[in-house]
C-alpha cells in the first residue's frame, strides 16, 4: 500500500497550500480522497470505524488517508464524547466571485476523463 | 431517513425555483416535513412563489451566515399560507432580498463551513424529511457544496443548445462528486417538439434519466410566480409531471 500513500502524498502535496477546504477542492482532489472527504461533508462528521466501514478499508488504512487530510488542512479531528470525530475543515471565507482556478480544474477534470 | 435534494441548472431562467417550490408543494402534501433554503444568495426570489413578503422576514440565511441567528431562526413556516390541502409542512429559509446585505455577501463572502453545518442542523432542528436545496445558476462554492451534499440532484435544462453545453458541466461535475441520485428535467419544451424524440436525446447525451421533459405553460407563465403551480391546478397535465419529478427524486 506504499505506493498508493505516497501518490496520494505527492498530489496533496503538489497542490496549493490554501486554508482550509473549498468545495472546488473536491474537483481535482484524488479520486480516493474525493470520497473520503465526500462522505465526512455528506455526513457532517464522521467517526474513524464508519469511514473504513463506507470504503471498505481496514481501519488502519483509512486512518492513514485521513492522516494526509488532516496534515493538509483539509479535515479536523473533533472530539465529541471522548471519541474522536473527523469534520471538514472549510476555509473561513468563500469569496463570492468564482475562483480564478474553477475553469482551469473543471478542464482538468474533462480532460482526464477524455484520456 | 432525511433526504437532501438539489434543484440546479446552470443557465438561468429555466424554471429552477419554480420546479423546487412545486416538488417542495408535492412532498408536504404527501404528508412529510420539507424544509425550503434559497441559496441563491445573489439574486434570491423563491418566497416569492411562497408568497413570503419582506416585511415577513426578521432574519435570512444571511443573518445566519453572518453568525447573528442559529439557521432555526431564519426559517419560516408557510404551509398555511400557501392553501391548498397540505397535510405535512412547508418552512421557508430565504435569503435577503436587501441590497446591501447582497452587496456585503458579495464583498466579503461567508463561512462556507458554517453553510454546511447550516443544512444539517435545519435538518435536525426541524425534523425535516426532506430538504431542499434552490441553488443559483452556474458554478459557484456554494453551488458545488450542495451538489456535494445531495442524496438526489435535479438539474433543469430547456431544449435550447446553450442549456445542452451546460447541462454537460454541470452533469460531469456531479459525477465527479458521487451523487447517489441524478435526474435530468427539461423544462419549458415548445409543444411543437417531439416529446419522446426530447427525452431519449437527452437520456443518450448525458446517460442519466430524465425525471420528465415539461411543456411550455401558458399557465405557469400566467401564474406569473404568483403562487404553486400544483395547488393552483391540481388536475393540470403539469402537476402530474411534478409529481413524477418528486416521486423519481424520492425513489
Amino acid at each position: 500500500m506504499g505506493g498508493l500513500f505516497d501518490r496520494l502524498q505527492d498530489e496533496l502535496d503538489a497542490r496549493d497550500n490554501k486554508k482550509g477546504l473549498s468545495p472546488v477542492d473536491l474537483l481535482d482532489m484524488p479520486e480516493e480522497l474525493t470520497e473520503v472527504v465526500n462522505q465526512i461533508i455528506r455526513k457532517n462528521g464522521m467517526r474513524l470505524e464508519e469511514i473504513a466501514q463506507h470504503l471498505n478499508q481496514s481501519e488502519e488504512e483509512a486512518k492513514k488517508n485521513l492522516k494526509l487530510l488532516v496534515e493538509k488542512g483539509y479535515v479536523r479531528e473533533v472530539q465529541v464524547k471522548q471519541e474522536i470525530w473527523y469534520k471538514a475543515q472549510f476555509g473561513r471565507k468563500a469569496d463570492k466571485v468564482v475562483s480564478d482556478n474553477i475553469w482551469s480544474k473543471l478542464d482538468s477534470v474533462f480532460n482526464d476523463e477524455e484520456d | 431517513m432525511s433526504k437532501i435534494i438539489s434543484i440546479h441548472s446552470f443557465r438561468g431562467g429555466t424554471g429552477k425555483s419554480n420546479t423546487t417550490a412545486n416538488v417542495a408543494a408535492i412532498l408536504a402534501a404527501q404528508g412529510l416535513r420539507v424544509g425550503v433554503i434559497d441559496t441563491d444568495i445573489q439574486s434570491p426570489g423563491i418566497h416569492v412563489l411562497f408568497g413570503f413578503s419582506e416585511d415577513e422576514m426578521q432574519h435570512s440565511l444571511n443573518d445566519y451566515l453572518w453568525g447573528k441567528c442559529n439557521i432555526e431562526d431564519a426559517a419560516y413556516e408557510v404551509t398555511n399560507s400557501l392553501g391548498g390541502n397540505i397535510s405535512g409542512n412547508i418552512y421557508l429559509i430565504p435569503s435577503s432580498i436587501k441590497a446591501g446585505e447582497i452587496a456585503r455577501v458579495l464583498r466579503e463572502g461567508y463561512d462556507v463551513g458554517l453553510l454546511n453545518d447550516g443544512f444539517h442542523e435545519l435538518v435536525e432542528a426541524l425534523d425535516l424529511d426532506v430538504l431542499m436545496i434552490d441553488t443559483h445558476p452556474g458554478l459557484n462554492e456554494e453551488t458545488l457544496l450542495s451538489v456535494a451534499i445531495s442524496d438526489a440532484l435535479a438539474v433543469i435544462m430547456r431544449p435550447d443548445q446553450q442549456d445542452y453545453q451546460g447541462t454537460s458541466v454541470t452533469v460531469e461535475v456531479a459525477r465527479k462528486l458521487n451523487v447517489p441520485r441524478l435526474v435530468i428535467v427539461v423544462n419549458k419544451t415548445p409543444l411543437v417538439y417531439d416529446f419522446n424524440q426530447v427525452r431519449s436525446q437527452v437520456e443518450s447525451l448525458y446517460s442519466a434519466e430524465v425525471a420528465a421533459v415539461m411543456p411550455h405553460s401558458d399557465e405557469m407563465m400566467a401564474l406569473a410566480s404568483a403562487g404553486v403551480f400544483v395547488l393552483r391546478y391540481p388536475d393540470h397535465e403539469m402537476t402530474r409531471l411534478y409529481k413524477q419529478i418528486a416521486q423519481k427524486l424520492m425513489s
